[in-house]
């Protein structure tokens, strides 16, 4: 009750003027960079921080998160109707997304994604008022072997997204595993696979990548399909508009990915892309329209969103009371408040109330705002991608040059693009997946390090993987997504002979 | 051409896990940096392998076309042409050249659209978002 108390007096500044400019502010400029291939939340923080020194810290922390979350909104925009992906989180979106577009539903694709970010969204930062500095010490809870075995265990359910050519997907696997060990190992912090090239020092960077694998290849094969025709042709803005039934579809998907997505989000190092991907191959496996999901489901875009929103609300929790940012933006924003002088940790709920149940208060409103923000966008964007091909695609050829130079400011990203492009026409036409080596690429860096320093805390003792109840929680929820095609086989034989 | 890409990811693959025993597989107690990269290399070798010998047996074939060359060839232009005339300029010219040469469209639609496209991108990642532009000559200016 105390904090219903604190939340409504947080409403109360929250609602000055001020505020609610600064909110709007944030989310207006959030879903701009977000929308923009190559730039995601990191890039618009770090660009607004400078503009918030003369704001007071309230005002300036509004902005801020504003800004961070309507990124994930606008992150999916571009993933849905270019196949670009604005920012990492949004990767998985564009896998059912864009299909959607395909079959001319952009409209219902770009609602199902802003409705269930902000049910995710709002489960989120419900869930980081009830329970912010709980949430946060469940989440240290996860040390490197929890964490190791959370991401293997992600890794396991790749199975259910290799589709029928499974050699193919595992393949792929191959491939993004591959990618993931070049830059710096973490056992000894030598240079691997780097050839002599320092943009590869720290590995290949995830936007060129992707903005190659998705936006290039796909470019290549709208030209090679030849037809002059607009990616989606005479959509009318009643099309866009959910049915009852699909939205009876999603509603459970989003609370569940809303509430799963907010946990992973508080994990240290998990983030708003491993709990898209997870969401993902969870939906697949559960599913009861899981068929349909990776052919151009609204579920396929509707998890994925609730979840990375979820993970952004959820990434406050350690933030805030323990001054511990679970990834790189909210990192640049812990930098932000100790400009301020104010100090995250435990003591902040108490000795800053105003401040910390004003910027809660600000993430309901900003989530509201973002909501009209993006329904309003939707119409524009609709009628946007409905141009001739002709026109399209050499300026998505041209978004792909200039947002994969923009992740580093080098034309080395731009090659690696190219690189990437070549590869993603070629696994293509050879019907090999890449939604398989993108999910290694993202987890299979966080599986080396937590192993590694697994076996660092205990000098080499494998022991410390068995620790804990969540660790055998983990053990046994990958033992039974291993076994589980050989148990079903079983017990189908064991059933046809009774 | 089906057999391109698995063909490549076992070459890959053999240069991967070879190297990775330079790296060291198990160091100070732990995996080793070439731990991970064996794993990759030697799957890419079996999987592409597999695919190959499937690919053999069925007789499948890849859809490749001539057109797939030209996406690249503009990208390659485009980064020649950005050390010349700037990323931006360079961008805008692929626009318009694209259109009327390949699309054949009228010079005036391709004009409106390149120039168009590109002073969007100048605002947006030049002047808004200060991002460090390949200028060419006019850095001389």
């Amino acid at each position: 009750m105390e904090n219903i108390a604190l939340l409504l007096h947080g409403f109360s500044i929250a609602f000055s003027l001020e505020n609610m400019a600064a909110a709007i502010f944030g989310a207006v400029v959030g879903l701009i960079i977000g929308a923009m291939p190559g730039l995601g939340g990191i890039t618009g923080v770090s660009l607004l921080l400078p503009l918030t020194f003369g704001m007071n810290p309230t005002t300036a922390i509004i902005a801020l998160a504003g800004l961070y979350y309507s990124t994930m909104y606008g992150g999916a925009f571009s993933a849905i109707l270019l196949n670009i992906p604005g920012d990492s989180p949004a990767v998985v979106t564009s896998i059912d997304g864009f299909k959607l577009t395909q079959k001319g539903l952009p409209g219902k694709a770009l609602n199902a994604s802003t409705v269930s970010s902000f049910i995710g969204g709002t489960i989120g930062i419900i869930i980081l008022t009830v329970s912010g500095p709980l949430l946060a010490r469940a989440g240290l809870a996860f040390g490197a072997p929890e964490l190791a075995l959370l991401v293997l265990f992600a890794l396991t359910s790749i199975g259910w997204l290799l589709g029928d050519d499974i050699p193919g997907g595992l393949l792929a696997t191959a491939i993004g595993l591959m990618f993931a060990t070049v830059g710096v190992d973490p056992a000894l912090g030598q240079s691997r696979y780097s050839f002599g090239q320092i943009s590869l020092l720290s590995g290949i960077s995830f936007i060129p990548m992707v903005v190659g694998f998705f936006g290039f290849a796909q470019v290549i094969d709208m030209i090679i399909a030849g037809d002059d025709g607009a990616v989606a042709t005479h959509v009318r803005i009643r099309d866009c508009v959910p049915t009852w039934k699909e939205i009876k579809m999603m509603l459970p998907v989003s609370i569940r990915q809303g509430i799963i997505g907010t946990f992973v989000g508080v994990m240290p190092g998990a983030g708003a892309t491993t709990s898209a991907f997870l969401s993902y191959i969870m939906e697949k496996r559960i599913n009861k329209y899981r068929d349909e999901i990776g052919t151009g489901s609204m579920i396929g875009v509707a998890a994925p969103e609730s979840s990375n929103n979820a993970a952004a609300a959820g990434a406050f929790a350690p933030l805030l009371t323990l001054g511990i940012p679970g990834g790189a933006t909210t990192a640049v924003l812990l930098g932000g408040l100790m400009m301020w002088g104010l100090q995250p940790g435990p003591l902040l709920f108490t000795e800053q109330p105003d401040f910390v149940w004003s910027l809660i208060a600000s993430m309901y409103i900003g989530n509201v705002i973002c909501l009209v923000l993006a329904f309003v966008c939707i119409p524009v964007l609709v009628r946007a991608i409905s141009v001739s091909k002709k026109v399209l695609v050499p300026v998505i050829i041209a978004v792909c040059v200039i947002a994969a130079y923009a992740n580093s400011y080098t034309m080395f990203d731009v090659v690696l693009m190219l690189i990437c492009g070549v590869l993603g026409y070629l696994m293509k036409i050879s019907n090999i997946p890449t939604t398989p080596m993108l999910l290694t690429f993202v987890l299979g860096p966080m599986l080396e390090q937590y192993v590694r320093q697994s076996f660092d805390m205990t000098r080499g003792d494998p022991s410390i993987f068995f620790r804990g109840g969540i660790c055998w929680f983990f053990i046994i929820l990958i033992l039974l997504v291993s076994f589980s095609p050989l148990l079903k086989k079983l017990y189908t034989k064991a059933r046809s002979k009774a | 051409m089906g057999y391109v890409f698995p063909g490549l990811s076992i070459l890959v693959g053999i240069y991967w896990a070879v190297k990775a025993f330079g790296y060291r597989l198990w160091v100070l107690n732990g995996p080793g940096g070439g731990l991970f990269p064996l794993i990759a290399g030697i799957m890419a070798i079996v999987f592409g392998a597999v695919l190959i010998i499937r690919r053999y047996r069925t007789r499948e074939k890849a859809d490749f076309s001539i057109k797939s060359v030209l996406p690249i060839a503009g990208v390659i232009g485009i980064i020649i042409a950005s050390y010349i005339i700037g990323l931006i300029p360079a961008l805008g010219v692929f626009i318009i050249l694209w259109m009327v040469i390949y699309e054949k469209e009228k010079w005036g639609k391709s004009i409106a659209v390149g120039v168009g496209t590109a002073l969007v991108l100048w605002l947006v990642f030049d002047l808004w978002l200060a991002v460090p532009l390949p200028m060419g000559v006019f850095e001389l200016l």
